[in-house]
């Protein structure tokens, strides 16, 4: 009960961000993408706060937490009022084909699977113990951020240098539940029905009914996203934050409309609070955008840009405020250490790479045969990867995978096998709901007569 | 051409279908159909020492139990960094780890005194609480 307790805090903190979005930029969703990305800006905004309040020596307690969400929910109210109901687009409610069904049917499952892994079991993996399970239970137990915590030394607490939203978020749950490391991994598989809702939500807005199902269902089946939607860890929210993203800034090439453009910075700009490696994915989406001034002269481009820019450093600025005072390093890579013997020997070592690679893109264990799938597409229809909307798409994952591979090359903490083969699996699923989305997007030409002929709509 | 790109497409569907049902009710390397069943027969701290592993939460509470508040320890005998090694860190929250010249040193797996440690306390089973010489702890 207390857990849902702080699962609606969540939510009435986002829906207040939600509201204030539809009333200044006069944007609708639909009730279900309502929902979904009120929650998933709830995350965001509740480790924000209790960031900003922590670092400024205030306790973290239920007391607290219940004011935020009631200044919140005050707001929400009077949003709601000047938005004078207009932020849903109602849609005409018409069955679904028997394919939706089942769809529908195995994506229950999964969901319900991964539940039934997590409610017995309390915080158990390693990442979650030595680092982010770990650091709630520090932030709850101390009643704040501890004095001095960046830091602190490997040997009390991983990663001190990573950033905080996951642990936040716990201890934002904790303050309603109290100390339950049985309970907080729930969290996971809620946000996993989020992401798959807000997903399809998304994918509607490119697609019909049954072909958004249809890829929906792919997506909750990889093994590997539903596993970690069982797990502690972060990946699993910046695979979420980074491909919700990334499809509101497809849907803003497609439609042009600045809403979808802040909302994809507003998630952007979160996905810095979750991992270091959200750089990457930030960085390839300001390219993406600055191409995209670039080539759509005269249409007042370059101001959308700069709120984009705006909007990600206003979000993202107290973390790297706080991380630049406190001189925090990165554990796995660090530039004052980074020497060309080094950089040589992680370039000879690129074949290790490539060896790791191929076994994840074609082992079917933790990824089915999703990569094969998105790189076999990609070879398919090559000839459209460098058009129209799709031009962005191919834009924004190749540099974005340039990226980690350039963060392989210039690692100098385990040699590079080590890491290689303890985080390959973990980084591709970063990139698994954007592929999906690109997927979708390449291989709608040959679904669309089938899904017409069977009544989609 | 069509229809063939079409059972083409089908086909590649039902691979996935079929991979999806295999990975999902696979009997996993971690055992997670027995470990299921134990964990939901189980009540509160006994699903954390199901997780810890008998002996070690046991180990583990007698340290939480002995180990004074604002003291710092280092868990001896297993790998840095291990499953067990970070799970027991995270049990023993809020006392604080450290490495090296720490109060104390929680030696398991039968790892001997390490120079500067003397007994503080024994624990039945296989393992020992050391303080540092001279410690008025």
């Amino acid at each position: 009960m207390r857990f849902c307790l702080s699962l609606l805090s969540l939510e009435i903190i986002g829906a207040a961000f939600v509201l204030f979005l539809a009333w200044k930029l006069k944007v609708r969703f639909s009730l279900s993408e309502f929902v979904s990305l009120s929650f998933l800006a709830g995350i965001g905004i509740s480790a924000y706060v209790l960031f900003i309040y922590g670092l400024r020596g205030g306790m973290f307690s239920l007391f607290n937490v219940s004011v935020i969400s009631a200044v919140f929910l005050l707001l929400a109210v009077c949003l709601a009022v000047l938005n004078r109901g207009r932020v849903y687009t109602s849609m005409p409610f018409k069955e679904m084909i028997p394919l939706e069904k089942l769809l529908l049917a195995g994506v229950i499952i999964q969901v319900v699977w991964g539940f039934l892994l997590v409610i017995p079991i309390g915080v158990h993996s390693h990442d979650a113990v030595a680092n982010y399970a770990l650091k709630a239970k520090i932030f709850y137990l101390s009643g704040g951020i501890p004095e001095g915590f960046f830091n602190w030394p490997e040997s009390t607490v991983a990663h001190p240098d990573y950033p905080l939203l996951l642990p936040l978020l716990m201890t934002w749950v904790y303050e309603f539940t109290g100390f339950n490391d049985i309970a907080i991994n729930l969290i996971m598989p809620v946000i996993y029905v989020a992401f798959l809702v807000l997903f399809y939500d998304l994918l509607r807005k490119f697609f019909g009914r049954a072909y958004s199902m249809l890829a929906v269902f792919v997506l909750a089946t990889i093994p590997q996203l539903a596993d970690y939607a069982t797990l502690i860890h972060a990946d699993l929210l910046l695979a979420v934050f980074t491909a919700c993203a990334f499809g509101y800034f497809v849907l803003y090439v497609k439609e042009g409309m600045r809403p979808h453009l802040v909302i994809s910075s507003v998630l952007f700009g979160f996905s810095l609070w979750i991992k270091n490696e959200a750089m990457v994915f930030v960085c390839a989406f300001v390219l993406c955008l600055v191409v995209y001034a670039l080539r759509s002269r005269g249409k007042a481009r370059w101001p959308v840009l700069f709120t984009a820019l705006g909007v990600m450093f206003v979000i993202s600025a107290p973390w790297f405020a706080a991380r630049a005072v406190s001189g925090v390093v990165n554990s796995d890579m660090d530039f004052a250490s980074l020497t060309a013997a080094r950089l040589l020997q992680n370039v000879k070592d690129i074949p290790i790479l490539l060896n790791l690679f191929q076994q994840e893109v074609f082992g079917p264990k933790k990824w089915n045969i999703f990569w094969v799938l998105v790189f076999g597409c990609c070879v398919w229809k090559w000839r459209t990867l460098l058009k129209g909307k799709v031009f962005y798409m191919t834009l924004f994952l190749f540099v974005a995978a340039s990226g980690y591979f350039a963060g392989y090359m210039l690692t100098t903490g385990s040699n590079l096998y080590f890491l290689v083969n303890t985080t390959i699996s973990r980084f591709m699923l970063h990139f698994s709901g954007a592929a999906m989305l690109f997927l979708a997007v390449l291989m709608y030409g040959e679904f669309r007569d089938s899904f017409m002929k069977a009544g989609e709509r | 051409m069509r229809i063939k790109k079409k059972v083409f497409l089908q086909i590649l569907f039902a691979v996935w279908v079929v991979l999806w049902v295999v990975f999902l009710i696979r009997e996993d390397k971690d055992g997670q159909y027995r470990m299921l069943r134990d964990l939901y027969g189980l009540e509160g701290e006994e699903k954390s020492r199901y997780v810890l592993g008998g002996e070690l939460y046991d180990l583990m509470v007698f340290c939480r139990q002995s180990i004074p508040q604002g003291s710092t320890y280092e868990i001896l005998g297993f790998e840095k960094y291990s499953i067990d090694e970070v799970r027991a860190r995270y049990f023993l929250w809020p006392l604080r780890a450290g490495s090296r010249d720490t109060d104390f040193k929680i030696a398991c797996r039968g790892t001997g005194a390490p120079p500067g440690y003397v007994e503080y306390k024994r624990f039945d089973g296989n393992g020992c609480l050391l303080v540092k010489k001279g410690s008025s702890l």
